[in-house]
């Protein structure tokens, strides 16, 4: 079947709007960090925890403990108990746990769309912007999902054939991935850091890898082009996320030292402070990958698997056979690093770029340097 | 970084000094430690990741001879010393199996006591309660009114339903959640020594093979019969399944901007019990007998050519398959040698002794480069193909006579014409440029022989893998997923209760909490745990809605 010219007119236009949604986007994460109250950020780690427990200091009597349990939902039951009622369990460091037959269901549809809860850089003019960027992301990623859809359409075929189409897949993913984080964790402070590389990356693929509509190549044509680079984008999209969270660890962490030598923090240290700890950076740099890993494994497992039908081996060291193998060499290093007490913070981060160096090389470096079975024509995948 | 790496080692202390006597045997015992603690582990993960980089980096043999041999002319200083260190061959050199030997021994080493460990863990119930529990990093206290015993068995049953391997006693309760996390690591571990296996195996005892089939010829499953043939280790010819490929017809066709639309190689196969069946082998769609695949792999051109004498006897007639120099448009390369012309010639011979030339008689051999351009086009660099498919196809004949060299003893490929001791043929620019055909232009020779190009028709290459093991190979890799996503999502945590009663007749219970990996979740889902079974193990009076306050 030909190509859907206006179709693939069509998609080429939603891509180029979706970097322009996803620009401002940027634009108004940062201007949340400019308007807003970034120190702030760091004080408002916890915020999950709440909805399960009160925070309070250990009450010192029978009345002051049943004040604590008081919360505005089950004001009437509580007070109306008589004060030698058990009190909630009070945990090892003081807070109270809401005894679970009164807890209100966590509604984790409505803490997204709450930009306050989700914001992480305080209130003011500054959560406008922030909570304007969430919009804007969403339409963006709108947009982005109508380019990639209107591509497939035009070429009757799936959307991920070339390196073109690639980078559009893994800007999706990362997006994807935030949006979701946004829903279930008060993450928008990652905001620019993500749209920042997303927008780079789109750029670089409407313009340099830029390849037009087209059917497959024979050897791309295959139902495992749908299990292996699915699975091969999301894990890529995870681990640029992870990239991402890991070099905001970094900051902070370089940000905590400074400031705990007393010393004025350099220009990119401080935006150490817009971020949250280090250790929840960390924490989230490890679940990331956690996640990511075994997709990425299952991606290159599935790659064998397709190698071994259209190439006669599930494995021959090619060259973009090696970088997957070396990419997740570097990962189950990190994970191994972490299980070690050696090896947390900052040599683990290490780590973890090296491994995402050797993804970003593995997709670029091997299509554009060597020839292998990989390079189809034009920039392939 | 100021970290004390002595305190972060997972090795234990060095043993005392031991006896003389029992030193060889402790200083094994210590390597053997080193050798499988974590940190080796790492370090030697790195050092493969490290090692698999001059792989891509450099052209190796097994991926693309040409290349080697392109880099060995390039740089003569270099590629010397590369070849010593094996660096052409990466994947297969002492080194690399080196690296990944010990990586597995290590591996071997550190999973065996776990899983002795593991196993042990999984017979015994869940370790008992520590005397203080407020001291656990998550702890929780309350009082009930319901009697000690109504409280431990309330919390069994509620830790049991969250599926907590329990144990009980009068007053303490312990609970365990998450073997299947160690479970899964040690099978991911299991699992991928399985694998090495298994690819080791089908290397050792499979073969793969390539043919180039011209269009209506068959190709029998024999080593004899490949044109290029690699067996493993253990591989005897007679492991070779004798099954038969029949090529009917090649077809290719190309998109408008000449890249590829569909290869389809139109084949009989015929099984070695005698079963016939026809197939359309395709690019990711091989062809099975068996553990043994035949795979499309190739395609390009062959040009028919007839060589006659004056009187018109012929005296070769091949259909000679055509190299693509470009893999794009196919422009070919072809050779064709005539060795035998019944005619005689003279050849120019030196005496090594006296160092005169002499003229002695020898026979009439002709060779000749073809190039054949699918769609020619004429350019400033002469005439080039234009795409892929014979839409203008012509031939462009090169000739020469003199000693082929078929009858010296030195193997030569049927693809390569040595010109060194033949001269080229003059051969007008006008008669040298033909389309091939039935009725195509007779390219006159020397002594009134002349070349006719009839026709063109089109082969395939396939290859042969046999890779007994890869069966395994894939039960191996289901197994490293599942035990990796066990491994990774499972969270393995204890809870303990104990109850006291007080004095007042009612009963403190205390719950201690401790997660054994991902600290931050188990925080979360502590108090969670803790409010639930709080709210089990009130007395059921409290829950109802009916009587609120009593």
């Amino acid at each position: 079947m030909p190509v859907d010219l206006n179709l693939a007119h069509a998609s080429d236009q939603l891509f180029f709007v979706a970097i322009v949604l996803y620009t401002l986007a940027m634009l108004g994460y940062a201007a949340e960090f400019a308007f807003g109250r970034p120190w702030a950020a760091a004080t408002r780690e916890d915020a999950e925890i709440e909805a399960v427990v009160a925070r309070t200091a250990v009450p010192a009597d029978a009345s002051e403990l049943e004040a604590a349990l008081v919360g505005p939902r089950t004001a009437t039951e509580t007070v109306s108990r008589p004060a030698t009622a058990p009190a909630g369990p009070v945990l090892g460091d003081g807070r109270v746990v809401e005894v679970a037959a009164s807890r209100p269901a966590r509604s984790w549809l409505r803490r997204p769309v709450d930009p306050d809860d989700g914001a992480g850089a305080g209130g003011g003019s500054g959560a406008l912007f922030g909570r304007i960027a969430v919009a804007l992301t969403m339409a963006g990623w709108a947009v982005h999902v109508g380019s990639v859809t209107t591509r497939g359409l035009a070429a009757h075929r799936v959307p991920w054939g070339n390196m073109y189409e690639f980078s559009s897949m893994i800007a999706l993913v990362a997006v994807t991935a935030f949006l979701l984080l946004l829903l279930r964790q008060p993450v928008r402070y990652l905001g620019a850091f993500v749209m920042l590389p997303v927008v780079c990356y789109m750029a670089i693929a409407g313009t340099v890898l830029y390849t037009p509509a087209g059917p497959l190549v024979p050897a791309l044509n295959s139902y495992w082009i749908k299990i292996h680079v699915v699975a091969v984008i999301t894990a890529s999209g995870l681990f640029a996320l992870s990239a991402v969270l890991t070099g905001l660890y970094l900051v902070r962490s370089r940000y905590d030292s400074v400031v705990a030598r007393g010393a004025e923090p350099g220009p990119v240290a401080r935006l150490g402070r817009l971020v949250p700890s280090a250790a929840k950076l960390d924490t989230n740099t490890l679940r990331v990958i956690t996640f990511a890993f075994p997709i990425w494994t299952f991606g290159v497992i599935a790659g064998a698997i397709w190698a071994e039908s259209a190439w006669g081996r599930y494995w021959g060291w090619d060259p973009k056979e090696t970088w997957s193998f070396i990419t997740w060499v570097i990962y189950a290093v990190y994970l191994h690093a972490r299980a070690t007490a050696g090896f947390k913070g900052r040599r683990a981060a290490v780590i973890s770029l090296i491994g995402f160096a050797a993804l970003t090389f593995d997709f670029y470096g091997v299509n554009l340097w060597f020839s292998g079975l990989h390079s189809y024509q034009g920039p392939g995948v | 970084m100021s970290i004390d790496t002595e305190q972060l080692s997972t090795q234990p202390a060095p043993p005392p000094q031991r006896p003389a006597h029992q030193r060889p045997l402790a200083t094994l015992r210590r390597g053997w430690r080193v050798l499988t603690s974590m940190r080796t582990a790492l370090l030697l993960l790195t050092l493969l990741a490290a090692a698999a980089i001059p792989g891509s980096l450099i052209p190796q043999h097994s991926l693309a001879p040409s290349a080697v041999a392109r880099f060995q002319q390039k740089h003569p200083t270099l590629a010397p010393i590369y070849a010593k260190f094996d660096l052409f061959d990466v994947f297969h050199a002492p080194w690399f199996a080196a690296i990944y030997a010990l990586l597995f021994i290590s591996l071997i080493g550190c999973v065996i006591p776990r899983i002795r460990l593991h196993v042990r863990a999984l017979l015994r119930r869940p370790p008992a309660a520590p005397r203080n529990l407020a001291r656990l990093p998550q702890s929780a206290r309350w009082e009930t009114d319901l009697p000690v015993d109504q409280v431990v068995a309330a919390a069994a049953r509620t830790l049991r339903r969250r599926r907590f391997r329990v144990a009980t006693d009068t007053t303490t309760l312990a609970a365990e959640k998450g073997y299947l996390r160690e479970s899964g690591n040690l099978l991911f571990h299991v699992a991928l020594l399985f694998l090495l296996v298994a690819i080791g195996v089908g290397s050792m005892f499979g073969y793969q093979g390539s043919k180039l089939l011209l269009d209506g010829s068959t190709f029998t499953n024999s080593n004899l019969l490949y044109d290029t043939y690699k067996p493993g280790a253990l591989t005897s010819p007679s492991d070779l399944d004798p099954f038969q490929v029949t090529l009917h017809q090649f077809k290719a066709t190309y998109q408008p901007d000449g890249s590829a639309a569909t290869f389809n190689a139109y084949v009989t196969a015929k099984t070695a019990s005698g079963q016939v069946s026809t197939h359309d082998l395709r690019v990711n769609h091989p062809l099975s007998f068996g553990h043994t695949n035949v795979y499309l792999i190739g395609h390009g051109y062959a040009l028919h050519v007839v060589l006659r004498d004056a009187k018109g006897n012929i005296w070769h007639e091949e259909t000679v398959p055509c190299i693509p120099q470009d893999l794009v448009n196919y422009l070919s390369q072809c050779v064709v040698k005539a060795p035998d012309t019944g005619a005689m010639t003279t050849r120019k011979v030196s005496d090594p002794q006296t160092g005169q030339t002499a003229e002695v008689p020898a026979p009439l051999q002709y060779g000749f480069l073809i190039t054949f351009v699918p769609t020619a086009v004429i350019t400033n660099l002469g005439v080039q193909s234009a795409f892929p498919a014979p839409d203008n196809p012509r031939a462009i004949v090169t000739a020469y006579t003199g000693n082929l060299g078929v009858n010296s003893g030195v193997p030569q490929s049927v693809y390569d014409l040595n010109t060194t001791g033949m001269t080229p043929l003059p051969i007008p620019l006008d008669k040298q440029f033909v389309t091939p055909g039935p009725s195509s232009a007779k390219i006159p020779l020397s002594q009134g022989f002349t070349l006719q190009i009839t026709g063109y028709t089109q082969w395939a290459s396939l290859q042969v893998k046999d890779d007994p093991a890869k069966g395994w190979a894939l039960v191996a890799a289901i197994l490293l997923i599942s035990g990796l996503l066990l491994s990774l999502r499972v969270r393995r945590r204890r809870v303990w209760l104990r109850a006291t009663p007080t004095a007042a007749g009612r009963t403190i219970v205390e719950a201690g909490g401790l997660a054994r990996t991902d600290a931050d979740d188990f925080a979360r889902e502590f108090p969670t745990l803790v409010g639930r079974l709080a709210a089990e193990i009130r007395p059921a009076a409290r829950e109802d809605p009916e009587c609120p306050s009593t």
